[in-house]
């Protein structure tokens, strides 16, 4: 408390900076005891100004600190994203109505093939709802498939015109790819956004977001009405327009999602904190992991990370005399490792936390390190490696811990653990 | 507690009974839960059953231990039979709600007493029943059948705790075997007898149905099993919130109340326009002008209340349903007056989707409380599963009802208002069952000063039912149903919270709340090395937020907040000009010094009670500064 002495450096101007909504006011005491206000570098031209202050809306309140980095670009491509999907609705909802109007049939019949469809949609949504658990490990990974689902759907009912006696079964189909999607693509939001909430204001980006995508799907509602009654009239117009859409869809969802910096521990991320940790002595946060991630093959090996595979089924590697042996190097630890002849298994037990598994990580890293250098074998390496990594980790954790992972579960998908007996 | 007296237990090598009934004999013949029956199915168990009826009788060491359970029929089993070839030892755990929905059972069952696992745990001492979802069972479910009746939402609490304990337990011995866990599913690895391998222990689960009157049972229990897995997440109860499942089953009857009002109001809606039945596509159209066009609007107005949201989630979820339920009402409303029914249902349409909005933004955030090992996508995705049957549920008593109501619109009213009622009653149900743990500043307020007070941080449920759903609104409060219970927190402390969250103002702009270049100059040099600057300012505690504040620092300004008024309450200190405040001795020195100090003891004690005290959860104006 020796600091709150009024010893003033004298004749310092006494002067803050005030930032409310990204307009920085300097405030200063003059020498008569008024203060003065002044607006700090406000170069902006007054239209870019209103498009800000308009954009403000938009934006989560307390933006840019009170979320992650990437925000913005993540927000550009929904934006995109929304939009071509909401063209691409009307194109395919236009084809749809034409089909069911080529067919011969009654009207009656009509109605209820179009009920049987909307009721595809909802067994898509019951089998997507059944793999929740493998949509947390790679909630990116499953978004993107669930776009690619949607946008499959869409084609489908966007074909349905050209063969109208198999409406049902075309629609029906696109409906069941969309409920998929839909159910993957709700499930994933959280997951994502909250891999950008700083503060606690979940509720808020969720909020500002949902606004963003209703204001570019009208935006986009209004291009595909433009598109359907002027190029797209024509089938052979779509079958050129969709395919587009569809393509700047795709791709602006996969850039989205590798904006987003997911801060939770999967086998993949793990992996690539520990490589980058052996190589460098640095530990990378999410932010710097996120254009890294390879979002088609999650499960491939990372050998700088010691080529570790986890989940795998049990009795597939594993014999009692080698579990014997590899339990006593691994005494009182959640996780074991098994070396095997082109990668390392790693069995993690049933309660086993993102600590755990960054541990055997680090100890497979180790060992193949050690394995490189020296050429030895199997159980000395890995109590070698064991020793060593004991020694780091605590300050490891600490570390990754400050750099925003959350390193309280690993998130395995749909892999096994283990209770030992 | 409970897990420590079950592993006491577990190793006394006698015959253990915790049992409130006398193993009737028609009891092991005819199981209510079906779940048991397909335990007690193997003829060891069927053979060990009578014999232990035997030793019951006569059996000179029969310790009887029942836990001190919620309700007193639940109770768990324990037996190890010394001398007994088929040496037996099960924990087990059924749990059945009394509406049917669901039945979560935990329990492992094994071969080998703790004393004598080496001799016969690899010979023929081994039954076990092991259906492939992962439910283990042996036998001794006799008293637990009749606990299957009891509806008894906090068993589950005790159901993790005790499934946590029995692996434990299994942990401590060192027979040979490995459970592999996938996702909630639990399969048997033992060590092949002569070979170095391991072999899966076949499922149990159709090879026990010999006879076939089991057989009805037995595919009663795959059809839950498959119920379960498809509505609950993976690895319920654990994976989850221990407040998940009260919430889903009021969310259940909800969801089906408000899709009958959807479809009243929708059918009256096509009466006031004048169509009948069968007019699908025009209604479609019509409706989708109406609700989605005029909706989107509303959607975007509202987007920007998105941190009140946050901060007060409970309240603004409940005023949304009273929002859907009025724009309902509307709907209902039209017949009477058909010539004014675009605008009506414009209005409808906007409250509509507004709802929809605040719906699911504050649903992420009750998610994210539920998702106990960040499991948000998998809670979710079982969400909609969940909001699924009961909107279907909801779809079909509706559309019938519609039929018995027609275009009698008393008949109409009186339905709906019943149905609203019941939407209503269920929502509030739902979000009071909800325990948020992470803390708001009138939460936040209300632990500090009971902390100030007695010493030690609430429990998260006891704020919980403390916290009014309005904040802002008190006359509008509808207080918790147990108003006997909460007698943890001081009536001190109650109001504390109440008046800071009045007086508080957070991210106030400096140049409000400063007078003259002295209080500055203290106000700077006294927070130096803090993220805010808290002074006080006609009776307002403002906290002026630095450019570098984390929501951390703002918990420990609202720390600082409390202890001011608590000195201000209970030493009669009264603030005076800023500059004062901060000379030594002053009390905003005082109060920063002690905050200081304590700030990390607080968090800490917080924190053991289930309080997440990473930050601050609140809406701080958009005011921060730079000082120079």
């Amino acid at each position: 408390m020796k600091k709150k002495e009024p010893d003033k450096p004298p004749e310092v101007p006494v002067y803050w900076i005030e930032i409310s909504d990204s307009i920085s006011h300097r405030y200063q005491f003059e020498p008569d005891g008024h203060l003065s206000v002044s607006v700090v570098n406000d170069s902006r031209p007054a239209v870019q100004r209103m498009a800000d202050s308009f954009l403000n809306k938009f934006f989560p309140s307390g933006y840019p600190y009170s979320v992650n980095e990437g925000y913005l670009r993540y927000t550009q491509f929904r934006a995109l994203q929304h939009l071509t999907s909401a063209a691409l609705s009307v194109l395919s909802t236009q084809s749809l109505l034409l089909a069911a109007g080529l067919r011969p049939t009654p009207a009656q019949s009509t109605v209820v093939s179009w009920i049987l469809k909307d009721g595809m949609q909802h067994v898509g949504k019951l089998i997507c709802s059944n793999l929740g658990a493998r949509m947390d490990s790679e909630p990116k990974r499953w978004r993107i498939l669930a776009d690619v689902l949607y946008d499959l759907g869409t084609g489908l009912e966007v074909l349905s015109p050209l063969c109208p006696h198999l409406f049902l079964e075309m629609a029906g189909l696109g409906n069941f790819a969309k409920g998929m999607a839909v159910v993957a693509a709700r499930a994933t939001r959280l997951p994502i956004y909250s891999s950008f909430a700083k503060e606690g204001n979940l509720s808020d980006l969720f909020a500002k977001g949902e606004a963003i995508s209703t204001l570019f799907n009208v935006i986009g509602i209004g291009a595909g009405i433009q598109l359907a009654s002027t190029i797209c009239s024509t089938m052979q117009g779509k079958m050129v327009v969709g395919p587009l859409l569809s393509v700047l869809h795709v791709y602006s969802v996969v850039e989205e999602m590798r904006a987003a910096p997911v801060n939770t521990l999967n086998p993949q991320r793990t992996a690539m904190v520990v490589a980058d940790f052996l190589k460098t002595g640095e530990i990378p946060s999410p932010a710097d992991l996120r254009y890294r991630e390879d979002l088609l093959f999650p499960g491939r090996l990372i050998e700088d990370a010691g080529s570790v595979k986890v989940g795998r089924s049990f009795n597939k590697f594993m014999k009692p005399s080698k579990l014997k042996e590899l339990k006593q190097i691994f005494h009182g630890e959640k996780f074991i490792l098994s070396p095997g002849s082109k990668w390392v298994d790693m069995v993690l037990e049933h309660s086993a936390t993102g600590e755990d598994a960054l541990k055997g990580w680090l100890v497979a890293a180790y060992a193949a390190g050690l394995e490189r250098s020296n050429h030895e074998r199997s159980a000395c390496v890995l109590k070698a490696a064991y020793d060593k990594v004991n020694d780091v980790f605590t300050p490891f954790i600490s570390e990754m811990q400050s750099k925003g992972w959350h390193t309280d579960r690993f998130l395995d998908g749909g892999g096994s653990r283990f209770a030992w007996q | 507690m409970v897990g420590n007296s079950l592993a006491q237990v577990s190793t006394c090598p006698t015959v253990l009974f915790s049992s409130l009934s006398t193993l009737p004999s028609s009891s092991s013949r005819y199981f209510p839960c079906p779940l048991a029956a397909a335990a007690a199915l193997t003829p060891a168990a069927f053979r060990l059953s009578s014999r232990l009826k035997a030793l019951q009788s006569t059996c000179s060491t029969t310790i009887t231990h029942s836990y001190a359970l919620p309700l007193k029929r639940f109770n768990a089993s324990i037996g190890t039979i010394r001398g007994n070839p088929y040496l037996f030892r099960s924990f087990s755990l059924p749990l059945l709600l009394g509406n049917g929905d669901a039945c979560y059972h935990f329990g492992g069952g094994g071969g080998g007493g703790n004393n004598n696992h080496d001799s016969s745990n690899s010979n023929s001492g081994w039954h076990n029943d092991n259906n492939p979802s992962g439910f283990y069972h042996s036998f001794l479910f006799f008293s637990i059948c009749i606990c299957s009746v009891v509806c008894c939402f906090c068993n589950f609490q005790l159901a993790s705790a005790l499934a946590t304990t029995t692996i434990a337990v299994l942990d401590k011995s060192e027979s040979g075997y490995v459970w592999e866990v996938r996702g909630g599913k639990w399969t048997m690895l033992i060590p092949h007898l002569f070979e170095d391998a391991f072999v899966i222990v076949p499922g149990t689960g159709t090879s026990s149905s010999s006879s076939s009157s089991f057989f009805l049972s037995n595919l009663w229990l795959q059809c839950r099993l498959l119920f379960m897995r498809l509505m609950l997440p993976e690895g319920f109860p654990q994976s989850v919130s221990s407040d998940y499942l009260d919430y889903s089953l009021w969310r259940g009857v909800q969801g089906i109340a408000s899709q009958i009002s959807g479809v009243l109001a929708t059918q009256a809606l096509l009466y006031a326009v004048g169509l009948g039945k069968g007019a699908i596509p025009t209604a479609a159209a019509v409706n989708w002008v109406l609700k989605d066009g005029i909706g989107y609007l509303s959607k975007i107005m509202l987007s920007k209340y998105g941190r009140h949201f946050d901060v007060n989630p409970k309240g603004w979820r409940l005023f949304a349903d009273m929002l859907e339920n009025a724009a309902f009402g509307m709907e209902m409303f039209t017949p009477a007056c058909p010539h004014l029914f675009v605008q009506i249902g414009a209005i409808a349409g906007a409250g509509r989707s507004a709802a929809a909005l605040i719906q699911a933004a504050t649903r992420s955030c009750f998610y994210a409380g539920f998702a106990a090992q960040r499991n948000f996508a998998e809670v979710i995705a079982k969400g909609e599963a969940q909001g699924m049957v009961s909107k279907s549920i909801g779809i079909v008593l509706g559309i019938s009802l519609a039929n018995c109501i027609g275009s009698s619109t008393i008949l109409a009213f009186v339905s709906f208002s019943v149905v609203t009622w019941v939407h209503m009653f269920c929502n509030l149900k739902s979000y009071q069952s909800i325990k948020l743990r992470t803390l708001n500043p009138y939460r936040a307020s209300l632990v500090f000063s009971e902390y100030l007070i007695s010493g030690q941080a609430p429990p998260v449920k006891d704020v919980n039912d403390e916290e009014p759903l309005f904040p802002a609104l008190l006359s509008l409060n509808v207080k918790a149903m147990n108003k006997g219970e909460s007698n943890v927190l001081s009536s001190e402390a109650k109001d504390a919270a109440a008046a800071i969250e009045n007086r508080l103002q957070l991210g106030s702009k400096l140049s409000d709340v400063v007078n003259n270049k002295e209080d500055v100059l203290a106000l700077f040099s006294l927070y130096k090395n803090e993220g805010y600057i808290l002074t006080e300012k006609r009776g307002r505690f403002c906290v002026v937020l630095k450019e570098t504040c984390s929501p951390q620092d703002m918990l420990k300004a609202l720390f600082h907040v409390n202890y001011v008024y608590w000195l201000e309450k209970n030493a009669g200190i009264e603030g005076r000009s800023a500059s004062n405040d901060c000379k030594p001795g002053g009390r905003l020195q005082m109060s920063l010094d002690y905050v200081q100090r304590e700030f990390n003891h607080v968090k800490n004690d917080g924190e053991s009670m289930g309080w997440i005290t990473d930050g601050l959860i609140a809406r701080p104006l958009p005011h921060r500064i730079h000082p120079g």
